[in-house]
């Protein structure tokens, strides 16, 4: 609308000032080449107004750039694949964030941790993003056609002729979605396993990194001489000190 | 009511036909890989996935699965944002897991185990309520966006497929941005200071 608006008809002021100046002030040669020059601007300005005005919404991405990507075959790919795998879309997103933003934060971030421990984190966060989306690549895609043949042809798929799935499609609709997450769900304790068992081999041979335990200081050995305590000297009724000694009542 | 078709090929190993014996079934459509990868992978998972097919329909049969999906039906607040509760039931497993081992964990001392456990749930229960508050506000862009997509597109295949796509990528940054990012950055040093607070709290002389 706002486009059609613009496109009607525009004569910008300034370029009407220059016309009427270039009819009444001057005369002769230097009025036609004033007015050459002011249908020369005109024309400019002509080509200037006859552009389309860019758009104005589009969720605050309106180039045209953005039109042609959100056409493009690889978006629509990409979204379909979304749908259909969401498994291990999860995942490969969750791999973005643990293996570039969070190490990135990790390390930004102000805190009384050492710059050792920083890095450890950071490989550990690298660490579980990795094993969580190969091990999700490679049990959650099979998974996924599953339950994506499931929900194209589930005539196939369901014996009982009088099931709820068949009578409702609302139900059948919710089921499909529980279905689809149910890998997830039921996955999650042993991708943890998985993952926390993993992280401590990839980080020492994957990252090269090992976290330092902290050092014991051991003192240096001092030899002491306990040549002062000679017995051979004692008399018998010396035996007296170590039966004090020992706490013997008298 | 008819169930809509999304794809009418599927694979069956037995009969390699859809039901209908007109429409040979190809399992092209149906696996995630094109070209040489894919055949290979259709050899090799073919069966595999009609078979884990076969379970899903099984399992969507028994009665237990059907109680739930007729309650999940009942009320609007689950159906309407189905998937976003899904999200939440998968990290709230995880988050168990993790609650559990860390109180059985006999290397650290009573005290320590529990101030570590509170953390980690309340880390789940700030990352879940930040999630839900986002995906509301989100809501409206990410519609005008679908329809804006659909219009720029229109008439073309599959577009129902794509915007629903659209909508699960919005819950998935979200609910993972939160879970993955926000908790372990944010929320984690918030929730370790009020266990610590509860902590001595509980312990003045500690």
């Amino acid at each position: 609308m706002i486009n059609n608006l613009t496109k009607i008809s525009y004569d910008p002021p300034h370029s009407r000032r220059m016309k009427q100046s270039a009819d009444f002030e001057m005369t002769g040669s230097a009025k036609k080449s004033a007015q050459k020059n002011a249908i020369e601007r005109m024309m400019k300005n002509e080509n200037r107004i006859k552009r389309e005005p860019a758009n104005v919404n589009f969720c605050g991405l309106s180039s045209p750039k953005m039109e042609k990507f959100l056409k493009s075959e690889g978006f629509k790919n990409a979204l379909e694949k979304i749908n259909d795998y969401h498994l291990v879309a999860g995942p490969a997103f969750a791999l973005i964030l643990t293996g570039i933003f969070r190490p990135a934060s990790i390390m930004m971030l102000p805190g009384d941790k050492n710059k050792d421990d920083k890095k450890y984190a950071s490989a550990h966060s690298i660490g579980s993003g990795v094993i969580g989306f190969l091990i999700s690549s490679i049990l959650f895609v099979p998974l996924g056609d599953a339950a994506k043949a499931f929900s194209a042809n589930p005539k196939d798929f369901i014996t009982k002729k009088n099931s709820y799935l068949l009578k409702n499609e609302e139900a059948f609709n919710t089921a499909t979605k529980i279905i689809g997450r149910l890998p997830d769900i039921i996955g999650s304790v042993p991708k943890g396993i998985l993952t926390i068992a993993l992280i401590p081999p990839i980080l020492k041979y994957v990252f090269g990194w090992e976290k330092k335990k902290p050092e014991v200081k051991e003192e240096p050995y001092v030899f002491r001489s306990y040549s002062f305590l000679n017995f051979n000297g004692l008399k018998n009724d010396d035996k007296k000190i170590f039966q004090n000694f020992m706490g013997r009542t008298k | 009511m008819n169930i809509q078709r999304i794809s009418p090929r599927i694979y069956d190993s037995k009969t390699r036909t859809n039901g209908n014996s007109k429409n040979p079934i190809s399992i092209k459509s149906e696996v995630s890989f094109n070209g040489a990868i894919g055949t290979q992978y259709k050899k090799i998972m073919g069966p595999s996935i009609t078979t884990m097919a076969k379970w899903f329909g099984m399992l969507a049969q028994s009665k237990a699965f059907e109680k739930i999906v007729t309650w999940a039906n009942k009320k609007d607040i689950i159906k309407n944002n189905l998937l976003a509760h899904l999200f939440v039931v998968g990290s709230a497993v995880l988050s168990s897991f993790y609650i559990g081992k860390t109180l059985n964990n006999d290397k650290m001392d009573k005290d320590k185990r529990r101030t570590l456990a509170i953390n980690q749930g309340a880390t789940f229960i700030i990352s879940t309520i930040l999630g839900y508050t986002v995906d509301k506000k989100m809501d409206k862009t990410v519609e005008n966006f679908i329809k804006k997509y659909k219009t720029l597109n229109k008439g073309g295949i599959n577009l129902e497929k794509q915007a629903k796509g659209i909508d699960i990528a919005k819950k998935l940054i979200i609910f993972d941005t939160m879970y993955r990012f926000i908790a372990p950055v944010l929320v984690t040093p918030l929730a370790n200071h009020i266990g610590n607070k509860m902590q001595e709290k509980k312990n003045p002389t500690a």
